[in-house]
């Protein structure tokens, strides 16, 4: 393999430039707008410091805004599969994730949370797990657990579904090829390779029979 | 220690119970409402519900030695800290593991460490580690099998490996003793080939 397989999306600097800007232009017309509206008031004629106020409170509302948005460029988890290795990158913490941003704009090498050669994994079994993001929308992602050569025992579990089917295929493939034993007891590869079917309602109607089984 | 068999299916009770009896002589059986660290309790698992009334008793980490019908238990119930599992498939080998390990642990030649990261978890043996060295707040450990950064004080690993052939040689770096190849008077090369640094300060723990 002479290319890293990626599952999940890395994070995108331009994108965050993008975003900045179309906060920055919304922020300022709304800004411009309450001012606008603020300043033919009674109240603001008799207390000259109240708009003062009210630029200071925008001024600190809008870094916060800007803070947010930085530190959600190391949010992101995804998997990379190299040639000799497994990297799953992500954070664990408030710091991490601002550290990892910081590494992400400055083009500096970012630690991976876990890092195992596949010389090393004996077994990798596939589970399913459900994941919810900010806005009540629900998803699937897939689970890597991974019984190594030492004993050790892994379970990586993203808790991102923003992946392309096709690069978990490649990954698995890749991994099964290198003599890794694969187990998929709810046959997740079917899923992710239907085409009638979106993985997500796969998943579900694996959800549904599970609980029949239970 | 003390032992707890939390297992309704009496032949296979029998079984490690014999086993027990056979490889470890210095052990108590007890009940939950008796429970005393050092505790090592078999218990029998369909599904993962089946641990939640256990949630009462506060059981310490690493006391669970699970007995289960399917491998992928195994990684469901991680965030559970088991010490080890038995699985129904690979009953004897499962067992003779377990019973290994209940051994090194009581003679501090081993121990077992869970680590949690975010929603994944990663566990693994103390033996297996080669050094830890301390990044930004977090820890990056480094074993034979890969390396993981977890969220963790060095203050807090050392305390639990210290017994177990670990020692700080800087105050960014535990080693593990077994894997120290040669000593020099700044740094310390392991096995692996690896060069860490050491402080006059830790020098004479080494």
């Amino acid at each position: 393999m002479n290319k890293e397989i990626l599952i999940g999306k890395k994070p995108n600097i331009w994108k965050l430039l993008i975003k900045i800007i179309i906060t920055t232009v919304t922020f300022y017309i709304f800004f411009i707008i309450n001012l606008t509206m603020l300043k033919d008031t009674k109240f603001a004629n008799e207390n000259p410091d109240f708009l003062i106020g009210m630029k200071w409170t925008f001024i600190v509302v809008y870094m916060i805004i800007l803070f947010v948005l930085f530190t959600g460029l190391s949010l992101k988890q995804y998997i990379i599969i190299y040639d000799s290795s497994f990297c799953f990158y992500g954070n664990d913490g408030f710091i991490s994730q601002i550290v990892d941003a910081f590494l992400i704009l400055f083009h500096k090498e970012r630690k991976s949370l876990i890092e195992i050669p596949i010389k090393e994994i004996k077994k990798m079994t596939l589970l399913y797990n459900n994941v919810e993001t900010f806005y009540y929308f629900k998803g699937h992602s897939i689970v890597y657990c991974m019984e190594l050569k030492d004993h050790s025992i892994v379970k990586i579990n993203p808790d991102s579904f923003d992946f392309s089917n096709e690069s978990i295929l490649k990954g698995i493939e890749y991994i099964k090829n290198q003599g890794v034993e694969l187990d998929d007891p709810y046959h997740l590869i079917q899923g992710l390779q239907s085409q009638d079917m979106k993985f997500g309602d796969y998943v579900d109607k694996v959800v549904i029979n599970n609980e029949h089984h239970l | 220690m003390n032992i707890i068999y939390d297992i309704n299916n009496q032949e296979l009770k029998k079984k490690i119970r014999d086993k027990m009896n056979q490889d470890i002589v210095d052990f108590h059986e007890i009940t939950y409402q008796q429970m005393v660290e050092p505790i090592v309790i078999f218990k029998c698992i369909n599904h993962e519900k089946d641990l939640a009334r256990l949630k009462k008793y506060h059981i310490p980490p690493h006391s669970l030695i699970l007995i289960i019908q399917s491998g992928e238990l195994m990684f469901q119930l991680l965030e559970y800290y088991p010490l080890s599992y038995i699985r129904m498939d690979y009953f004897d080998i499962d067992l003779e593991k377990s019973i290994q390990l209940i051994k090194d642990i009581h003679n501090q030649e081993d121990n077992i460490m869970t680590f949690k990261m975010k929603h994944s978890y990663v566990q693994m043996k103390c033996s297996q580690i080669y050094y830890i060295e301390s990044y930004q707040h977090y820890l990056m450990i480094y074993t034979h099998s890969g390396e993981y950064k977890v969220r963790e004080k060095l203050s807090k690993a050392i305390e639990t490996l210290k017994g177990f052939g670990f020692v700080q040689v800087h105050r960014s770096y535990i080693v593990n003793k077994r894997f120290i190849e040669k000593v020099y008077s700044d740094k310390i090369v392991l096995n692996n080939l690896v060069h860490i640094p050491m402080s006059k300060k830790y020098k004479l723990d080494i």
